[in-house]
């Protein structure tokens, strides 16, 4: 790229001073350096424009940015490396350095970048423990975020293997370090929240400065994983290791290996649970027959006695039946011995009777004689009667000259009225 | 339901529902019989899977957008 000299133009072209500032600011703000300094006097202003100097022991540069473009914190007093392009602020002709980047430079700058960022995402509630998901137990699909050349993928990958079974693992490849890693970290965890969501996902790298570990401990990432909706295990370096991302995750593994441990159980402990399993189903299973024999026995038992008791009932039924029938049948036999008894009683009493009877019968028959009408005429007695028949009583009841018949005990005559006596008999005889 | 078209997942929870079932006190001893030996059956299929090693891991090729 030609540099434009006033040369070129001779001393024919006349600026003006706005445009020499425009000019210069051209010249100036073509490329993109780095510079390293101190920061001192930093300031914010209106919230959103932010200005500092960066020094060293011979000079400083005045530098400027938005807050928005500021992607780690910084005060007074770090070292930093500054990525923009010098220019001129042509209001006032002042020569700046507009930074579009900012890197931490030594333990230094990074420790204070890494306490400020805690201090504030913990007094947001990042860490807090009611924010954190419990990842299931048994998964199914694990995304894996980690460099590809890292040991930490090998770890991961051998340990998911010699636990677990059945296991699709989705793996993303980011630079752990670096420039672009905490931009590459948080898309791909935007990633699979939004096309793969997977049931875990594990966020490993191996040990290193924290220079190396400064995208683990960059506000970008930290927020994308708090903001994961998927549970999230992070396992970055050794144990003694601790990055903001471990404070943030929902669980914390110690190691890479220690996350894969975490991620899914261990197929021994699980067998070993189902034979337990098997055990006990086969235990219960005979607990259960074994009460139900009980139950049957009881049932039965109680069904015998019941049984038993009917039998006994109807036992004594018919025993009381049976005394019954025989003190009937004693009966029976004592009423026939005396209808006999009765019978023979009354027959001879009868005959008695009888024999009475017939002597007063005998005694009536000789008094019936003796009433009988013809009785008399042997007594000489006679009965008069008319021709027709009929008796007569009183002299009244005959004519002069009536034909009479009189009938004696043997034998009758007819004779004529000759006379009539209406009163007395024929002993004298009136005229 | 075949054992076959549950996951690894299913299959063991299933297996310990049926666990819990058996152990109640509330059990039909037929039907008893029956969730036994369906239980076994999914025990001897959770067991075969276990000591399977066949996990797959899928590589994303998705590509980052650039830096301003």
């Amino acid at each position: 790229m030609d540099i434009l000299t006033p040369n070129d133009f001779g001393s024919e072209r006349v600026y003006s001073v706005a445009e020499f500032n425009r000019f210069v600011d051209e010249i100036l703000s073509q490329d993109l350096y780095r510079v390293r300094g101190e920061v001192s006097g930093y300031k914010v202003i209106q919230n959103r424009w932010v200005t500092f100097d960066l020094k060293d022991e011979e000079s400083k540069l005045s530098c400027f940015l938005s807050v928005y473009q500021l992607s780690e914190p910084i005060t007074d007093g770090m070292e930093i490396i500054a990525v923009g392009s010098p220019g001129v602020y042509v209001p006032f002709g002042r020569y700046t350095f507009r930074v579009k980047n900012v890197q931490l430079v030594g333990e230094g700058a990074l420790r204070r970048a890494f306490e400020l960022t805690k201090r504030k995402l913990a007094a947001e509630g990042l860490f807090d423990e009611q924010f954190k998901k419990q990842p299931l137990r048994i998964p199914e699909t694990i995304g894996l975020i980690t460099s590809e050349d890292a040991a930490a993928y090998t770890d991961v990958l051998r340990i998911l293997k010699n636990r677990w079974s059945q296991l699709t693992i989705y793996f993303y490849h980011v630079q752990v370090q670096g420039e672009r890693s905490p931009l590459q970290i948080t898309e791909v965890l935007d990633w699979f929240n939004r096309y793969q969501p997977v049931d875990v996902i594990i966020l490993t790298r191996g040990g290193g400065s924290l220079e190396d570990l400064q995208s683990f401990n960059s506000e970008a990432v930290c927020r994308a994983v708090f903001a994961s909706r998927i549970p999230v295990i992070s396992a970055v370096g050794h144990e003694r290791d601790v990055t903001l991302v471990d404070f943030v995750a929902d669980v914390r593994a110690s190691t890479p290996s220690n996350a894969a441990e975490i991620a899914v159980p261990d197929r021994r402990e699980v067998l070993e649970h189902v034979r337990v399993l098997e055990r006990d189903m086969l235990v219960f299973l005979q607990k259960h027959t074994e009460e139900a024999k009980q139950q049957a026995r009881h049932i039965l038992n109680r069904l015998r006695f019941a049984m038993n008791q009917r039998l006994v009932y109807f036992q004594e039924l018919s025993h009381r039946i049976a005394v019954s029938v025989r003190i009937l049948a004693r009966r029976l036999e004592f009423f026939q011995t005396s209808l006999a008894d009765w019978r023979k009683r009354s027959v001879r009493a009868f005959q008695g009777k009888y024999e009475v009877v017939q002597e007063h019968v005998h005694t009536l028959n000789k008094h019936l004689e003796y009433l009988h009408p013809k009785f008399p005429l042997r007594r000489g007695f006679s009965i008069t009667r008319t021709s027709a028949g009929k008796v007569i009583r009183s002299a009244r009841e005959v004519r002069i000259s009536q034909e009479i018949m009189t009938e004696f005990q043997h034998g009758a005559v007819q004779s004529r009225v000759r006379k009539i006596f209406k009163n007395g008999h024929v002993g004298h005889q009136k005229e | 339901m075949s054992e076959k078209k549950m996951t690894l997942r299913e299959s063991l929870h299933k297996l310990e529902s049926i666990a819990e079932e058996l152990e109640s006190d509330t059990l039909d001893l037929e039907k008893g019989l029956e969730k036994y030996e369906q239980g076994l059956r999914l025990a001897k299929e959770v067991e075969k899977r276990l000591q399977t090693v066949d996990n797959r891991v899928k590589k994303i090729q998705k590509s980052f957008e650039q830096e301003a």
